[in-house]
């Protein structure tokens, strides 16, 4: 479970342009559950997401996860467990130019120190999972969005982590992909992971793969 | 040309280069010894104070011994420190085992004998140890030098006595 | 004009520098050490969480300084020489006002705290929860105002030098008839004990830092045996080592051992003894902390790779001088 007591976040403190992302956010997140975060844009989602994630650190409050506190945690700390514990999935794919698929998606797990062979081998066999086989060779630049997508996803997946996040994950899919995304995510669950979503998609947080909406509104929680 | 001749020329043209090469050697001293007496090298310190003489050219004062051994110093005065207790500063040695002293002459800049120099004290002039005895060959250098520098006394070798040497110690 | 001389420059710009660099730490530092509270999730804990990260950096770099100032200092000194009368080596230079000896005195000191200071912050960082962070800006209290005082000294030291001053040759600061410091006193040891008492040492040092290595038990009393070895072998260099590497029976200055004709044997010497000293130290600055959870599986590794290092630099320096006293052409 990840657990969030009177998170805060401001940007640019003691300037004019003084703003305050998160205004005290205290929540709960279920494991092996699908949680989905959303709002108008500004109320602070991407930057809850980044938080929980490791990715960047609070202002003021703490997040600890399965009861280990993550926000007070050294540099060294914080990337091992978002290395190990986290995956990623962005809104705009975030994969590396130049290139090929089946290299972008064993990259996060090169700091790991596996033997390349068998990183290989996994990674093949994840993209195989989302039909993506063919393409492990090539460029990112010929792959179609669905396809760099399921792309991003399969890298997300590479270490085996615990909590998928995702960000806007459908706001550059059709109806079509955004019904397969769903589907992927509801294979997540089963596969026993804890998923966390922001959108403000209403076929993502009206799917039925959903288990909890969380609104929110001004960086605070709307009851 | 045959291979005999070459040979010849190969001969003399050797035999040349090497004696002009040994012309040029003894000029890169930079003072002037008397022949036969052994020569500093840069590995020698002097054996009361340790310092590397070879640093201080214009002030090296040496001992001869009868076995052929022989120290360098910075400066008469440790030399006479040595002379003075021959065996502290070289274990089984005695003053009667010395051979020849020699200081250097301050304006000539050449080894001269240090039993018939002339030594002036209270001059302004400081050597590598500080205040020193400077030696001159003769009466009237030492006394032009004294009058230029501001000494004190010429005294000779007889006259050189362990707390004189002991007293140029002093860091004023 | 003494300042212009760029060993000099250079060690009074470090100095600053470190200085500067230590008070700016300590200000953090006394902050951490009263609000430090790693359960609140207050923005004063966060803030001091992000702030530690960039004074322990800081200071790592600024610490490392501080070790090599000292052998910058001697250095200087040394190379100074030339310009002093009555100078024949770093020992003549450092005589010349009030404040030579006791600059080199303090910065021997600071630099085994800076190395223990190091070793402490490098265990800190091993652990996920800053486990050690309040006892390392106690420490860093306790060095800072040390470290200040020695910037005050080597300022009015190098500031203070004067060319006309005819001062002391190591032949006599370290003469074991006349004089009556402490430089004299050391010289004046007998040398045949202690030949004894150095190799003595060495094997007790050597013999209780490979059992603490191997069976993991008595690494207090290495520590404690290391800083023996450490002090003794200062002495012995002053006492007897010194004769030999010089060939001369009367001539016992620590100083003379680092110039170039001796193939600056001297930094050799004096650089394995301090490392290995801030080694042996750092052993048992990290027995107590071995209890501590985040530290369990570090401590034991650590303290290892410390006994290695230190041992090895202890037997190299033994070796080194026993080579030079065999191979010496003065026989006692």
């Amino acid at each position: 479970m990840i657990e969030l007591v009177n998170v805060k976040k401001v940007f640019n403190a003691g300037r004019p342009s003084e703003y305050s992302a998160l205004n005290g956010i205290s929540l709960n997140i279920e494991e092996n559950k699908v949680t989905v975060l959303t709002g108008p844009s500004g109320s602070g989602k991407t930057t809850l997401l980044s938080i929980i994630g490791c990715m960047s650190r609070p202002t003021a409050g703490r997040v600890k996860m399965r009861g280990r506190e993550i926000t007070s945690l050294p540099e060294r700390f914080l990337t091992d467990v978002r290395r190990k514990s986290f995956g990623f999935i962005f809104q705009q794919h975030n994969l590396i130019n130049g290139i090929t698929a089946l290299e972008n998606v064993m990259l996060p797990a090169y700091p790991l120190g596996e033997r390349r062979s068998a990183l290989k081998e996994r990674a093949t066999r994840y993209l195989g999972q989302l039909n993506l086989q063919d393409k492990a060779s090539s460029q990112i630049e010929w792959l179609s969005g669905g396809e760099a997508q399921r792309v991003g996803i399969v890298r997300a997946l590479i270490n085996n982590p615990a909590t998928i996040i995702a960000d806007e994950p459908t706001a550059h899919l059709d109806t079509k992909l955004s019904h397969r995304f769903m589907e992927i995510v509801e294979n997540f669950k089963a596969e026993g992971r804890t998923v966390l979503i922001t959108s403000h998609d209403p076929l993502v947080y009206k799917s039925s793969t959903v288990d909890r909406v969380i609104k929110l509104r001004d960086g605070q929680i709307e009851e | 040309m045959s291979s005999i001749t070459r040979r010849r020329c190969l001969q003399v043209l050797m035999t040349t280069a090497l004696a002009g090469l040994g012309a040029f050697l003894p000029a890169r001293r930079g003072f002037a010894e008397p022949a036969g007496v052994p020569v500093l090298k840069k590995s020698d310190r002097c054996p009361v104070c340790g310092m590397f003489v070879y640093k201080y050219p214009k002030w090296v004062a040496q001992i001869v011994f009868k076995d052929g051994s022989s120290y360098f110093y910075d400066g008469a005065k440790d030399m006479f420190k040595h002379y003075f207790d021959v065996a502290k500063y070289t274990p089984g040695k005695a003053a009667s085992d010395i051979t020849h002293m020699y200081v250097t002459d301050y304006y000539e800049v050449e080894l001269i004998e240090a039993k018939t120099a002339y030594y002036v004290l209270g001059s302004n002039i400081l050597g590598p140890m500080g205040h020193e005895l400077l030696p001159f060959k003769d009466q009237e250098s030492a006394q032009e030098f004294l009058e230029d520098h501001r000494g004190k006394s010429i005294i000779r070798f007889p006259e050189v006595r362990l707390p004189l040497v002991m007293s140029l110690d002093r860091r004023t | 004009m003494l300042l212009l001389h760029p060993g000099v420059i250079a060690n009074l710009l470090a100095s600053l520098i470190i200085a500067v660099m230590m008070l700016y730490s300590a200000f953090y530092g006394v902050q951490i050490l009263r609000h430090w509270d790693i359960e609140s999730g207050s923005e004063l804990q966060l803030v001091l969480e992000r702030k530690t990260y960039l004074v322990s950096t800081v200071l790592s770099y600024v610490f490392a300084l501080q070790l090599l100032s000292l052998f910058m200092y001697v250095f200087t000194a040394d190379n100074l020489h030339p310009l002093f009368v009555g100078a024949m080596c770093a020992a003549g230079t450092l005589n010349l006002n009030a404040f030579g000896y006791p600059t080199l005195l303090l910065k021997m000191f600071n630099f085994i705290l800076a190395g223990v200071w190091l070793i402490l912050n490098h265990a800190d960082n091993q652990g996920y929860d800053y486990p050690l962070i309040k006892k390392k800006y106690a420490l860093l209290a306790v060095v800072a105002p040390l470290i200040l005082i020695e910037a005050l000294l080597e300022f009015a030291y190098f500031l203070g030098l004067r060319a006309d001053v005819i001062t002391s040759c190591c032949g006599s600061l370290f003469s074991s008839e006349q004089g009556d410091g402490l430089g004299s006193d050391l010289a004046a040891l007998p040398p045949g004990p202690m030949i004894w008492f150095f190799y003595g040492t060495v094997f007790v040092t050597l013999a209780s830092g490979l059992y603490y290595y191997l069976r993991g038990k008595g690494g207090y009393f290495y520590s404690f045996a290391s800083m023996v070895f450490f002090l003794t072998s200062i002495v012995s260099i002053i006492s007897f080592i010194s004769l030999y590497i010089y060939e001369l029976p009367t001539h016992h200055c620590p100083f003379c051992i680092v110039m170039s004709e001796y193939d600056y044997i001297g930094y050799l010497l004096y650089i394995a003894l301090f490392i290995a000293a801030v080694a042996g130290v750092g052993i048992a600055t990290l027995i107590p902390l071995r209890g501590i959870e985040s530290l369990r599986e570090v401590i034991p590794g650590l303290t290892r790779k410390l006994t290695m290092t230190s041992l090895v630099l202890f037997f190299g320096f033994a070796s080194v001088v026993t080579y030079r006293i065999a191979a010496s052409n003065l026989i006692m």
